[in-house]
């Protein structure tokens, strides 16, 4: 029974971050809706782990948190040298590769 | 229970602030409200060692990132010229349903009813796979037991809610996990470096152009 309400929770958790990257202009809250949608699969492997008593889930998101560090620290420093070039970080704006 | 719906509703309060919120800044500070319940529902998962590292990698660095890319920036309340052709509400109910359909059905063909795989087996299946799998001996089983359920339980007659407790207490440990690391997951472990390398080796890189003129 926990289980399925953890599911819930983490398909909640995961909607959210898709309707704000969606909605949302801005570069950088795009990114921040984006960690919203890793974290809630993070949730559902640690909660399959638990259901299925196999540590394997936990090290998994491990690993799921290193490569997303990584990614934020490229993604906030094309985003720095993009704003560099062009004064903005909404997205609607930037658009010199636009054919 | 209590700390999944307390946790549970403080994360989607917190994700829908993050979305709904004008100034960056504010939405940098509910993501942190958003990690920190996250933790917590970590904890009360049992993964404490997970929990930690979320506090420490994702509201500890990267959310520390994200706060020093905004100041640099410099943005203030920008006028989102957002929600103009899109329904949330539509995409909203759409991908919920998507996502708790796939999840129904893993749950209505994999998942027995009574609870989980861990209930299924009988307490001397479950008693020699933490010895084998955990490499606990057997004092250590008896001095976990003893820790859950106080002295004088004697490991052989344990109730299954009483070892499904165990094995959750175990599980969760960071001895359990580094083992792991570098049994199990040695190889993935060895390529998460070369991925760290990768990132540094790009931020750098991309950082250090001269900007040029806008086209």
């Amino acid at each position: 029974m926990l289980l399925q309400y953890y599911m819930v929770l983490s398909a909640l958790l995961f909607t959210i971050g898709v309707i704000g990257v969606l909605v949302r202009r801005n570069a950088i809250i795009i990114f921040m809706c984006i960690e919203i949608m890793l974290n809630a699969a993070n949730l559902l492997f640690v909660a399959f782990s638990r259901e299925l008593g196999d540590s394997s889930g936990q090290v998994i998101v491990f690993f799921v948190m290193t490569v997303a560090a990584a990614e934020v620290a490229i993604g906030l420093a094309i985003i720095v040298s993009v704003f560099k070039n062009h004064a903005t970080v909404n997205v609607d704006e930037i658009k010199s590769m636009k054919g | 229970m209590v700390l999944l719906v307390i946790f549970g509703l403080v994360a989607i309060c917190s994700a829908i602030c993050v979305v709904a919120f004008k100034n960056p800044i504010h939405s940098a500070l509910a993501l942190i409200l958003t990690f920190f319940s996250q933790a917590g529902l970590f904890i009360a998962l049992g993964a404490h060692f997970v929990a930690a590292v979320q506090v420490i990698v994702y509201a500890g660095a990267i959310m520390v990132l994200f706060l020093f890319v905004i100041m640099l920036l410099n943005l203030g309340s920008l006028q989102d010229t957002a929600r103009q052709n899109i329904s949330a509400i539509k995409i909203f109910v759409l991908v919920l349903a998507v996502l708790l359909a796939i999840e129904g059905i893993t749950v209505a063909r994999y998942v027995d009813q009574n609870g989980g795989v861990i209930k299924k087996q009988s307490t001397d299946v479950i008693i020699q796979r933490l010895k084998d799998d955990f490499k606990m001996s057997d004092e250590d089983i008896k001095h976990s037991v003893e820790e859950l359920y106080g002295k004088g339980t004697s490991v052989s007659n344990l109730t299954s809610v009483q070892v499904t407790g165990l094995v959750h207490g175990e599980m969760g440990k960071t001895e359990r996990i580094g083992t792991l690391l570098f049994s199990k997951f040695v190889l993935p472990f060895e390529v998460t470096s070369f991925i760290l390398i990768a990132a540094l080796i790009g931020v750098i890189s991309i950082v250090n152009r001269e900007p040029q003129e806008a086209a």
